[in-house]
């Protein structure tokens, strides 16, 4: 993909604030475990938040394209402001599609302007990869709906000011087809509990609880019994930029040890010398290198109209743990030095993992390949019957 | 990478000449090891050959992007015909930037009909992959060159209708800087004489060697400048390297291909077999990753057509699509039990023929070096 100069022009804006904002204190801003809005707000400032969405949602009305350049580029300074930054694609299109279109609005700018953080809740204890078998429990009472049960493992739970809910309210046969989104604001009353994770931890992964809360038919996200494919299809998006995230945190970590190398003496040469040292980086490289385009052909197929659902399941299935393989690579290539909780490798490692799992595993990605290629006939599990 | 109608058009036309011309005889062919000539001109009459050669010369001016996509779709028919067409777009290039235009309207058209193939003459028995150090000597005599030395493991040895041969004008010392390129017609040239190896695979383009004893060519067949011609002219590879890529692509999608149909027909404990999820994950994850390596070529390609550096690209494209073409080959082979064991399917001949390329036109080690050379610099690289 040969850039136009649009998207250079944004991409070097993003990548200069990464480089001067972002990447000095991401290991800081990972021990305190928690991250300034005025950091948000200003990200949100310069248009690097959902820069796809229509002006009128706040964005800039930019291609595919450029959002995942701009993901790219965050996640190069910060992995974990990452995660904020592309969820104002991914929810922020949610919301920008679905919701009544004065709610859209409101919710969206904040967003996008790094006002506010949105969540979703899509995982329960007991629905994970089979995300249609959702029991969470929402119930008409007039203008209202009332909502009862837990969901898990869910991003931003804590620190949300919204939470899109995927909640059930067909029968419990009716699987995707019972399920309906709501925007429900943090100040309906549900409550949250975050888990001790090893990553991500300004996001902030947790359970949610509803006990009763009512939220109004006009924050309900679509029709009724279409809340799984309004998400499911704004991950298909956000796997691409997830993926692409990866690989900007295996290419700051690459980047950095290039450097290394030259440095690095050994027996009286630099190591960059020994084909050793060199030739794994290489390898893993190309890797990254490849599946960077892959990404880019999935989003450039977005924006000219056509499905991009193969190209978003290849990319998750394979993308993050290539990521891992090369900040593991890095870290032997630097020796005992790469140990050291001062250096960075050891933290993207431990953030990239996340995304081995988070917004569908390696292998529901591999299951959509297969059946995207074999057919729906040839499959038999509860994910290819959605 | 989006296509335009006019590429998918062709790739659409190509991909069903594959599918109906190439493909059914793919093996028929390997076992007979000779190449069709009737073949390489139904080729060029269709203009699958040199479409990014302009159209004065009978190409079709297009981008590379294009071209690329003949050469995959001409590879998931017959890898070994593909070969042919990555020969006429490489060679076509270096004539048309550093030949003399009289080379040029003479054997361009040739290349671009199939009437003529040109077989590139780089290594030596004594230098591979640090081909600067060649010693076939090229003396000036008058207006004429004399060409004296040996070519080995040269592509189209024995059946190439002329060569494009790096020679050493220089002193040995001089290392690259002392070599040129020339343009050698076999016929009508005395003292060419040439053999063929007994490989493993892609026979029908045959691999040999070349020897040249005091081969008279006229001055004007120099390519580019004396002493230039190693750099000027392996310049052109970044290109090759990127086509081979695709070449890999299109051979190891038939092979997926042929594998996912199977996987629905094929039962195992009364349900087909792509319901086991050991089955069919190895699938996906071998279709995703030639789909990466893909985009990554169809990239560099764009980045060449955009006048952009891509050397390092070019060289991730040349070893990435032999050695994860092979490994997902393979895989749909054992997706296949042991009926993929068979001759009678082609996945071990795509195999034989994919694993050529890890070897050919470079070797992987060496696209490795050049990707190191161009993130640390010539400094760190000891060579």
């Amino acid at each position: 993909m040969v850039l136009t100069q649009e998207q250079e022009a944004i991409r070097e804006t993003a990548q200069r604030f990464a480089r001067e904002r972002l990447r000095p204190a991401y290991q800081l801003r990972d021990a305190e475990g928690k991250i300034e809005r005025s950091l948000l707000r200003e990200m949100g400032a310069l248009g690097l938040i959902g820069c796809e969405l229509a002006e009128e949602f706040g964005g800039a009305g930019a291609d595919a394209v450029t959002a995942g350049l701009v993901s790219e580029a965050i996640a190069y300074g910060d992995f974990n402001v990452g995660c904020f930054q592309m969820m104002g694609s991914l929810l922020g299109g949610i919301v920008s599609r679905h919701a009544q279109p004065e709610l859209g609005r409101e919710w969206t700018r904040r967003q996008l302007a790094g006002d506010a953080v949105l969540g979703i809740a899509i995982t329960e204890p007991d629905a994970g990869t089979d995300a249609a078998n959702i029991q969470l429990k929402a119930v008409r009472d007039g203008d209202e709906y009332v909502l009862t049960g837990e969901k898990a493992s869910i991003s931003f739970c804590d620190q949300a000011d919204a939470l899109i809910v995927l909640a059930r309210t067909g029968t419990r046969e009716s699987g995707a087809h019972g399920v309906t989104a709501f925007l429900v604001t943090a100040d309906r009353g549900y409550s949250a509990s975050r888990y001790k994770d090893f990553g991500h931890k300004i996001v902030g992964r947790g359970s949610v609880f509803f006990d009763a809360v009512r939220v109004p038919v006009t924050h309900r996200l679509g029709d009724d019994g279409k809340g799984f494919t309004h998400v499911m299809q704004g991950l298909e998006h956000s796997r691409m930029l997830l993926s692409l995230m990866c690989l900007a945190a295996a290419q700051a970590s690459l980047d950095e040890t290039w450097t290394y190398v030259q440095e690095r003496k050994v027996m009286g040469l630099p190591i960059a010398q020994y084909q050793g040292v060199t030739f794994p980086l290489v390898e893993i490289e190309a890797q990254v290198a490849a599946f960077r385009a892959l990404c880019h052909q999935g989003l450039a197929l977005r924006d000219a109209g056509r499905s991009y659902r193969l190209e978003s399941a290849r990319v998750k299935a394979l993308a993050p743990a290539i990521a891992i393989e090369a900040i593991q690579q890095c870290i032997a290539t630097i020796g005992h030095y790469a140990v050291s909780m001062d250096m960075a490798h050891q933290q993207r490692l431990r953030d990239v993992m996340g995304f081995q799992f988070g917004e569908g595993t390696a292998q529901a990605m591999k299951l959509i390949v297969a059946r995207e290629r074999a057919g729906r006939l040839a499959t038999s599990n509860t994910l290819m019957r959605s | 990478m989006i296509l335009t109608d006019e590429q998918k058009a062709l790739k659409e036309s190509v991909h069903r000449f594959a599918v109906e011309r190439l493909l059914p005889d793919y093996q028929k062919r390997e076992r007979a090891g000779t190449l069709d000539r009737s073949l390489v001109s139904e080729l060029g009459r269709l203009g699958f050959l040199g479409t990014d050669l302009p159209e004065a010369l009978g190409g079709m001016g297009t981008d590379s992007v294009t071209t690329g996509l003949v050469v995959e779709e001409v590879a998931y028919g017959d890898f070994n015909v593909s070969t042919i067409v990555v020969s006429a777009s490489l060679n076509g290039a270096i004539l048309v930037r550093h030949a003399r235009p009289e080379v040029v309207k003479e054997w361009v058209p040739r290349m671009v009909s199939g009437d003529a193939i040109v077989a590139i003459c780089l290594t030596e028995p004594g230098q591979g992959s640090d081909a600067s150090n060649l010693q076939l000597r090229a003396r000036k005599e008058g207006d004429d060159y004399v060409l004296h030395g040996e070519k080995t493991s040269i592509t189209f040895a024995d059946r190439a209708d002329a060569y494009v041969v790096f020679a050493r004008t220089g002193r040995p010392e001089d290392g690259a800087k002392g070599v040129s390129a020339f343009f050698v017609p076999y016929e009508g040239t005395k003292g060419i004489s040439r053999t063929k190896f007994d490989d493993v695979g892609s026979t029908i383009i045959g691999r040999g060697s070349v020897f040249f004893d005091d081969v008279r060519i006229p001055a004007s067949y120099l390519i580019g400048e004396e002493g230039k011609g190693f750099t000027q002219v392996m310049q052109g590879f970044d290109y090759s390297r990127a086509l081979i890529g695709l070449q890999c692509v299109g051979a190891t999608q038939a092979s997926l291909d042929e594998a996912w149909a199977y996987t629905k027909e094929r039962q195992a404990f009364g349900r087909p077999i792509a319901q086991f999820q050991g089955v069919s994950l190895p699938l996906s994850e071998g279709e995703s990753m030639m789909a990466a390596v893909r985009q990554l070529c169809y990239h560099t390609l764009s980045l060449r057509d955009a006048g952009q550096p891509h050397t390092a690209e070019a060289a991730m494209c040349k070893w990435m699509g032999p050695r994860h073409g092979f490994d997902t080959i393979h895989q749909c082979l054992l997706t296949f039990g042991h009926y993929g064991w068979s001759k009678d399917l082609a996945h071990q001949q795509r195999l034989r023929d994919v694993m050529g390329l890890e070897l050919g036109d470079g070797t992987a080690a060496v696209m490795k070096l050049i990707i190191a050379r161009e993130r640390v610099g010539r400094v760190a690289i000891q060579y």
